[in-house]
């Protein structure tokens, strides 16, 4: 290089100096003069040197990573296995009009049946109008709605013996009626209806025994036989019947008992929300479409939705203790190594290492810790979550997968390299603050 | 040296390398107190000479060296090399000069204590571009050409003095500098070592024409010098002889 070169580089490098932070994080690609391949031979020469120290930085990183991976994991794990128990009780509603509400254009304001004092439209113990059916277009199109179905539950009075028994005819494709009325994993005799079933009905526990009705035994309602496909016991559900077939059917049974027969009318919505925490708004939505519901539920999601909430919260500041406690750890270790190197940067800077190199270098040495320090930190909590009884631990009886979601342990390696930077680059500057001479003075 | 075997002798000229011109240092001691290290230092070092500065210990040797190659900046004055003004380069540029034209020897070596002998020279090679392969060959003929070739796996403290100089002198002169600065290099060792060193290091200023400056207290051969300095309580009060060899 001539001199004149020489200047010509002086006088680009003040240039280049005043942006020299900003483009030091984008420029990793580096000049012909930095080279990556010697960065990282250093930077491996100088871990594998100083072991004791490595080693311990990378169990921290290690450590802290695992926990991680393991406490998110089981947070999410956590929360699908609480929400599939909220779902039977805390994201669901059944929604009707009151009798004495009449004189809406939503319904009919009169009785509708040939014997109103024993037999007519009921929900929660009262009795209802009738709704139009094509309200559940607009309902299903609600936000914070994940499905809706229409509903009739009708009473009817036995001709035989006078008992009174109900009748639900629902919607047998909609998710809504599993988590408000019946569903398939409610049977305990018998099958469930299927999507093709004519003339077929499945009984409620209590009835069956009561009137000692078994699977394969055929009743009579309003004059039409019925075949009984099976038993079944919902437990809690805002809507429940003593008889459940199709709607279309029981749309034409009912018709039998009014006084005008049923024209795509229902009396009772059943809504499966989205979440439980959006229960609320979800009743909110439905009744600016359909004003004046009742609404039947049960207030378990309150609780159940802000004891998740809690959970997931304190998770995830645990979490961001954890990433903080593993950040100061390192941070305190790699200042001590720069302690105790300074003489040895003093050496390199003055055989003719930048500063650039020198926070490289260290950066590099720093990442390279928090990279294997994540990888294995990762590769221990699949392991752990593997094969460690988390069901006994957590207190939960849904079946763990025994996996995790790939994002997590991204997210906890990209953690972990956050760490490193952070943990590398403050001793770095430092490092490269100081001149030379000074550094070789300290000893 | 295969440098003086292969390259013939190059004539020295009478451009100046180096200046100093009312150069000063002090430092602020712990109580706050001024200590002046080196008062209205001037000097000129010419392009392919031996300048030679003598002087007790504590007389400022090795803080003069210090700022003649960027370690250190001066309290006052200023110092040029190759007309660049070294009390003013900011420190990127400063290490780019001393990787690419200064090389220095300390007293005390300073070699790096956890790298053995061939790291320690190989690191002056480090992120300058050349492939590994060269760097390593590189590293590998010079060692052996000043015959610790046997001991480049080595660690220094597994070396003698004499060894662990010739280390430190290898990584000086792997770069090729064109002005090497050596702070007592010959203070340590037998007088056949320093024989040797005194031959290492005079060997690129007769084969490229390359500049030597050396701090001793009297153990170096004044008679190689071109330019004697001394220095005195921080001050050159001789300077002797001043013309080319």
């Amino acid at each position: 290089m001539s001199v004149a070169e020489l200047s010509l580089m002086i006088r680009c490098r003040r240039v280049k100096r005043r942006s020299a932070l900003f483009l030091f994080f984008l420029h990793i690609p580096v000049s012909k003069e930095m080279i990556m391949q010697d960065l990282l031979q250093c930077a491996w020469r100088e871990l594998d040197r100083r072991r004791g120290r490595t080693l311990a930085n990378v169990l921290g990183y290690t450590l802290a990573v695992a926990l991680m991976v393991i406490l998110v994991s089981l947070l999410i794990f956590s929360r699908d296995a609480a929400g599939q128990v909220l779902s039977s009780t805390g994201t669901h509603f059944m929604a009707f009009n009151p009798l004495q509400s009449c004189g809406r254009k939503t319904g009919h304001c009169f009785e509708n049946t040939k014997t109103p004092k024993t037999e007519g439209f009921i929900a929660a113990g009262a009795k209802t109008k009738l709704m139009n059916r094509a309200f559940m277009a607009d309902i299903r199109k609600l936000p914070a709605v994940k499905d809706a179905s229409a509903f009739l539950l009708f009473r009817f009075q036995d001709p035989l013996d006078g008992h009174l028994f109900t009748v639900g005819g629902y919607e047998p494709q909609s998710s809504a009626v599993r988590t408000t009325c019946c569903a398939a994993s409610d049977i305990i005799e018998g099958r469930f209806l299927t999507a093709q079933d004519t003339g077929s009905v499945v009984l409620e526990q209590a009835y069956a025994i009561t009137y000692k009705i078994h699977a394969g035994n055929t009743i009579t309602i309003a004059n039409k036989p019925f075949q009984v496909v099976g038993v079944v016991n919902p437990g809690v559900r805002p809507a429940k019947a003593d008889v459940y077939m199709h709607f279309n059917e029981a749309e034409r049974l009912i018709s039998t008992r009014t006084i005008v027969p049923l024209n795509n009318e229902m009396n009772i919505l059943l809504v499966e929300v989205k979440s439980s925490k959006l229960q609320k708004e979800a009743i909110a939505q439905v009744r600016t479409v359909i004003p004046d519901l009742v609404v039947s539920s049960y207030a378990c999601w309150k609780p159940a939705a802000m004891v998740m909430g809690m959970t997931e919260s304190s998770v995830w500041v645990l979490t961001g203790l954890l990433c903080l406690f593993t950040i100061v750890l390192a941070l305190r270790s790699q200042w001590a190594s720069l302690i105790e190197r300074r003489h040895d940067i003093g050496i390199l800077k003055a055989i003719g290492w930048t500063n650039r190199v020198i926070v490289r270098q260290m950066l590099t040495e720093s990442l390279l810790q928090a990279l294997i320090g994540g990888v294995l930190g990762c590769l221990l909590a699949w392991v752990i979550l593997l094969l460690a009884p988390i069901r006994l631990l957590i207190g939960i009886e849904t079946p763990f997968r025994g996996s995790m979601s790939p994002f997590v342990p991204l997210i906890g390696l990209a953690l972990a390299l956050a760490g490193g930077i952070i943990a590398g680059i403050f001793p770095a500057l430092s490092a490269a603050r100081q001149t030379p001479a000074a550094a070789l003075r300290q000893l | 040296m295969s440098e003086t075997a292969m390259q013939p002798d190059v004539p020295a000229t009478r451009e100046p390398l180096l200046t100093c011109s009312q150069v000063a240092k002090e430092y602020v001691g712990r109580q706050k107190q001024v200590v002046p290290i080196l008062r209205d230092i001037n000097l000129t070092i010419y392009a392919g000479e031996i300048a030679i500065i003598t002087g007790r210990s504590g007389a400022g040797k090795s803080t003069l060296l210090n700022l003649l190659c960027g370690l250190d900046r001066p309290t006052a004055g200023a110092i040029h090399f190759n007309d660049q003004p070294l009390h003013t380069l900011d420190n990127e540029t400063l290490a780019t000069l001393r990787r690419t034209y200064i090389g220095i020897i300390f007293q005390n070596f300073n070699l790096l204590s956890s790298w053995t002998a061939f790291e320690n020279v190989e690191a002056a090679l480090l992120h300058t571009g050349m492939s590994a392969t060269d760097r390593r060959q590189a590293v590998r003929t010079l060692l052996e050409e000043l015959g610790i070739g046997a001991q480049m796996d080595n660690l220094p403290a597994e070396m003698s003095m004499g060894q662990q100089q010739r280390v430190a002198i290898a990584r000086t002169l792997i770069n090729q500098p064109t002005l090497i600065l050596a702070d007592e290099p010959t203070g340590d060792v037998d007088p056949e070592t320093a024989a040797q060193i005194i031959d290492y290091l005079t060997a690129p200023v007769k084969s490229r024409g390359a500049t030597l400056v050396i701090t001793t207290h009297g153990h170096f051969p004044l008679a190689t010098a071109d330019q004697l300095l001394t220095l005195n309580n921080g001050e050159i009060t001789r300077s002797l002889p001043d013309s080319p060899r």
